[in-house]
Formats: structure tokens, sequence, C-alpha cells
């Protein structure tokens, strides 16, 4: 790539192996503040599995990972997201018999280090409370804030899992399938809160999906992985008319 | 006075007023009748009402589950009891006592935590169940420290002590001792302990407790190193038992192997927890008042109940008073059928409907 600015977060001849199966084989991708980047592929192409390694959730193989400039690679999961790493999960991952606003209230407390306050309420704590209020009226949530996420529809919970990425405002936000299983209607809210991320300065998203109108809307840049592998990265309207991506991709996934 | 409770109430107006009135019985007890029987028990549900709570915050609001849990209480009690006997049974030697002991707990709380970490659920029960085995031998073994079997007999400091008579209760005719001063010591002890911790489950911390005991993995993924959260969750569980550890030696005079550490100590926690339920503290007052006033009195409920004849003939011999601790046992399989998330968990979901109602505006200043 010809940007000159340090990458937001980027990956180094990146690789995980379980036992005989290379779930990603030697990936290199940078990503940048104001962009946002569309991973395409296939059902199991590793798409996910790279997320875990650039959020930690998996140890890489081999390779490394950058944070604006700085190596991460043998970062915690709970460091990474503290300087900036957001992460929302493709399988619904909530704290299913706590409140919808306790969810929330609990990204942002994450992110005002305030977890090891045990002498104040969790009631009292300034702006706190209200800024859960605030990103949970951003999913259209806020009427459903006392209910436990347990009891919650599918699609709001999905939307509860993107409320809680952007109540922990990180640097770098990584959505995977952020719309899988929603209804129709549901969808154009999740597509208006990305665009909002795009225009705040300085935040770099990771988008998996499939959708290809939503892909359209959205991305500056689209990388397409197959076994693992990237194949294909680069403008979309080039990307998408490669015959290596039509083969691979929308011959098996989509049609 | 809901800041008091930390915004906690129980999660039904029953069990709120079933609260009130253990809290306002134990409060009076003493100054109300001379029976050392009623005032004993009374004094043994106020330590293990914070013993059980301080077991909920591990086990219920962050799911270490530890059998280990008498060895703080063990070690509250042997603490206060070397104290006393070191220093001439001067308060100072007892608080210093009891805060070695607490120090003690807190590293034995934090290795207990890094073990949850390393060893998977079950061979970590397993664990601890031995190591709560080894220490109550260890304590009957050590004579030249722990006195062996037969354990310590102290004094307690003389303004404790049962006496020196400070004053007669107009209506009752009860004597205001040293021990009746003793007991409201205990209470306050308690009570304050057990606002604490109730403050703790409901602060940022506490609430990041319950997160990791739903979902470790979102909550590390949140930013909360959730190992930290762990250990410190643990060593405050230590401290908290070691309190009332100490308090219940102070009670007794007395501290041993059998009042402390023994596999009964051990029973009587889970059989609170079970009946009051882990998923609020609430569960230890409740479970605390069942399980210790049934162990006292289904014996002799149980003899008053079942006329003589009937008992002594074969088929009575199920129902006479001696069997109470088998009708404890049928209580407590019924319990876990009936209410198994225990009384207070019967009628509380893990949202905190409450939760938002609270919330003070933006130029709240505290
Ligand atoms: N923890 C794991 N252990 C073993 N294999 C895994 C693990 N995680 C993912 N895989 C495998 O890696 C491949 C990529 O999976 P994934 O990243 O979930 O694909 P995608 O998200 O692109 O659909 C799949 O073949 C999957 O079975
Ligand atoms: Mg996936």
């Amino acid at each position: 790539m010809s940007e000159p600015a340090t990458a937001a977060i980027s990956a180094t001849d990146l690789s995980i192996r379980f036992g005989g199966h290379v779930a990603v084989n030697n990936v290199s991708c940078q990503f940048y503040d104001g962009k946002l980047t569309a991973i395409l592929g296939p059902n199991g192409a590793g798409k996910t599995t790279f997320f875990n390694l650039l959020s930690g959730q998996l140890a890489p193989t081999s390779g490394q990972i950058h944070f604006y400039g700085k190596d991460i690679t043998r970062y915690s999961v709970s460091h990474r997201a503290k300087i900036g790493v957001g992460r929302a999960f493709q399988l619904t991952n909530l704290f299913p018999k706590l409140s919808t606003f306790e969810n929330v209230r609990l990204a942002v407390q994450a992110r005002g280090n305030l977890g090891f306050d045990m002498a104040r309420l969790s009631v009292d704590l300034p702006g706190v409370n209200e800024q859960a209020e605030f990103y949970l009226e951003k999913v259209a949530l806020l009427s459903k804030g006392d209910l436990d996420v347990r009891s919650l529809s599918h699609g709001d919970q999905r939307k509860l899992e993107v409320a809680m990425l952007l109540a922990l405002e990180p640097k770098v936000f990584m959505f995977d399938e952020p719309t899988a299983g929603m209804t129709i209607d549901e969808v154009p809210i999740i597509v208006e809160l990305i665009q909002a991320i795009k225009q705040t300065e300085g935040r770099a998203i990771l988008l998996v999906e499939h959708k290809m109108d939503i892909i359209k809307t959205l991305a500056d840049r689209i990388v397409i992985f197959h076994n693992g592998e990237v194949i294909a990265d680069g403008d979309p309207n080039e990307v998408m008319s490669m015959p290596i991506v039509q083969d691979v991709y929308l011959g098996r996934a989509l049609a | 006075m809901k800041r008091l409770i930390s915004y906690d109430l129980p999660a039904n107006a029953w069990i709120a007023a079933l609260v009130a009135a253990i809290v306002l019985i134990l409060a009076v007890l003493p100054l109300t009748t001379p029976s050392i029987r009623s005032v004993n028990m009374a004094a043994k549900i106020i330590v293990f009402i914070p013993l059980a709570a301080s077991f909920i915050l591990l086990i219920g609001y962050t799911g270490i589950v530890s059998f280990a849990h008498t060895v703080f209480f063990g070690i509250g009690g042997y603490g206060l009891a070397l104290g006393l006997l070191n220093s001439d049974a001067s308060v100072s030697g007892m608080l210093t006592g009891l805060m070695l002991g607490v120090a003690l707990s807190a590293v034995f709380g934090l290795i207990i935590a890094l073990l949850s970490l390393r060893i998977r659920a079950i061979y970590f029960a397993m664990v601890t169940l031995v190591a709560a085995l080894v220490t109550s031998q260890l304590a009957s073994r050590l004579t030249w420290l722990t006195g062996g079997q037969d354990g310590v007999s102290f004094d307690i400091p003389d303004a404790l002590s049962p006496g020196v008579r400070y004053w007669t209760v107009p209506f009752s005719d009860v004597p205001v001792t040293g021990k009746v001063l003793l007991y409201y010591a205990l209470f306050a002890i308690a009570a304050l302990s057990f606002l604490a911790m109730l403050r703790i489950v409901n602060s940022p911390f506490g609430r990041v407790l319950q997160a990791i005991r739903e979902n470790e993995f979102r909550a590390s993924a949140l930013g909360y190193p959730t190992t930290w959260y762990k250990a410190v969750s643990s060593i405050l569980a230590a401290v908290f038992a070691t309190i009332a550890g100490g308090l219940y030696a102070a009670w007794l005079g007395y501290v041993g192997p059998g009042s402390t550490l023994s596999l009964n100590v051990l029973t009587d926690i889970l059989l609170i927890i079970v009946i009051g339920g882990s998923g609020s503290l609430y569960g230890a007052i409740l479970g605390a008042v069942v399980i210790i006033v049934s162990e006292n009195y289904l014996q002799s409920l149980i003899e008053l109940l079942i006329p003589v004849s009937i008992a002594k003939s074969p088929a009575g011999t199920l129902l006479s008073g001696d069997r109470w601790l088998l009708w404890l046992g049928v209580l407590y399989v019924v319990a876990i059928y009936l209410v198994p998330e225990g009384i207070v968990g019967m009628t509380r979901s893990g949202g905190r409907p409450g939760d938002r109602r609270a919330i003070p505006g933006p130029n709240h200043s505290r």
C-alpha cells in the first residue's frame, strides 16, 4: 500500500495453525485511520480467526501485530482493549443475566478505568450512567435497558453488541458480521452507526460482512480471504471484478 | 437508609420485611432474654452472616468454588486467640492478632485465586477441600502453637467479660454484662462487614465480578484483566471470613479445630448458601437464620411435636428428636428441589430493575 501514515493496526506475516490446519496463512495487511476495510470470504476462510489474532483471543504461530507502530503481539486481550483495539463478536457474546443497561455500563466503566473502584456505587458514577444511556439510545435500545439480555430478541442482542463496542470508544473497530440474522428493518440503524464512526476522526474500521449492498455503501477497500490467505486487496470495484474473486467467492458463497 | 444498603434492596417486599425483622430481633435479643442458649445462638447467627456473605462474594459473584473458606475462618480465630494470649488479654493484642491473621489470609486468598486459574473447576474444588482438611490436621498437630485437638481457651479483655456488670434493663431485668457488650461489638462489626460487602458488590468492581461470572471471555474483551479481579475478590472474601473467625473466637473465648476448621463448619456454610441462595448477599442472612435455628431447635421441636409413645415405637424411630440431623437433610434436599436458587434467589433476576431509577443528575457531586 502507498499510504504514508502509520497504520492503526497491521498484521505482518501473520499465521496460526490448528494442528495440521493453517487457518490464517502468512497474512500481511495494514489498516488505516479514516478507512473502512471490508473483509470478505467464504465461510471458514479465516476471517474470524484473523480478528481473534488482532484482538488477542488467539496467539499467532508466527508473525507480528502492530498498533500505531507499537508491537502488541504479546499483549493480553484486556490490554489490547484498553489501548483501543475494539471488537464486536460474530456469535453474540454478552452478559446474559445482566440487564441491557448494565452490559453497556460495563463497557463505559471499562473505558473510564473504574473497574477497581469498590468504594463508590455504580449508580453514583458521574457521567457513566448517562453515557451508558447515550449509547443505548444510539441503537434504539434505551426502552429495553431494564430487561435481562437473555430475554432480548436476536436482533436486539446484535444491536447491543454494537452499542458495547461504541461505548468502548476504541481506535480500531472490528465488526464481525454485525447484521447477521437481523431483520431487514434493523439493518439500516447499524449501517448508519458505522457510517457515523467513519466520519469521526482517527478511527479505523474492519468489517466482516456478507451483504453486498452494505459493502457497496460503506467500504473504502476490500480484502478477500480464502483458505486463510489474502487473495485480493484493493479498491472495491477493482477487487470485485477480479476473476479470481468471482471464482472463489461470488461463485460459491453468494450466488 | 437506601444509601446504607447500597440501593441493593431484597428483591421482594416479603424478603425485605423478613430481613428487617431478623435484624431487629438480633439487635434486641440480649436485652430481652436471659436465656444463654438463645443469646449464643443469636451470636452464632451474627458471626455466620458475614462468613456466609463472604463465601457468596467468592462463589456467587466471582464464580470461584473453593472449600478452603473455613481456613480463613480458622486463621481469624487463632489470630485473635494468640493475640490475646500473648498480650495478657489486652484489646491491642486482640486487634494485632486479628490483623496478622487478616494479612496471612490475604496471602492465602491470593494463592487460592491463582490456583483456581491453573486448575479446572472440579479438581480445584477437590484441591481446596484437601487444603481445608490439611489445615485442620495442622491445627490439631501443632500443639505448641494451637493447643492441638483441644484448642485454646483464653481470656477476653475485662470490659467484655461476663463478670463485669454495667446495668440492668428495667423491664426484662436482664443484666447488661461485658458479655452483652461483646455481643453488640460482634453485631456492629458483623453489620459493618455485611454493609461493606453490599457496597463492594454494588460498586463498579462488583459489577465486573458479575460480568466475569457471566462471561469471562467477554469481560476481558472489554478491557478487564480478569485474573486480577478474581485475585482481589478472593482476597476480600478471605479477609471478611477472617474477621468473622475472630468474632466467633471472641464470643466463645475459645478456638479449636472443631469450632472453626472442621467439616461441620464447612457444612454449615454450604447449607446456608443452599438455603439462602448465592445470588444475593441477603441469602446469607436468611440462610444463617434457617440453618442455625434449626440446628438448635429442630431436635426440641421434633420432640415437642411427636409424643414419646410414638417416638419409642419401631415405626417412630424416624420421628424421634435424635433424628433431627436426618430431617435437616430432608429439608435441605427439599429446598434444592423447590428453591434451587435459594430463598432470596427465588424472586430475584440477575438484572437489577432498580438500578437506573437511582441515577443522580450530572451535577450530583457524589
Ligand atoms: N480454535 C480453533 N481450533 C481449531 N480450528 C479452528 C479454531 N478456530 C477456527 N478454526 C478453523 O479455522 C478455519 C477458519 O475459521 P473462521 O475464522 O471462523 O472462518 P470465517 O470467520 O472466515 O468463517 C475453519 O476451518 C475453522 O474450523
Ligand atoms: Mg466468522
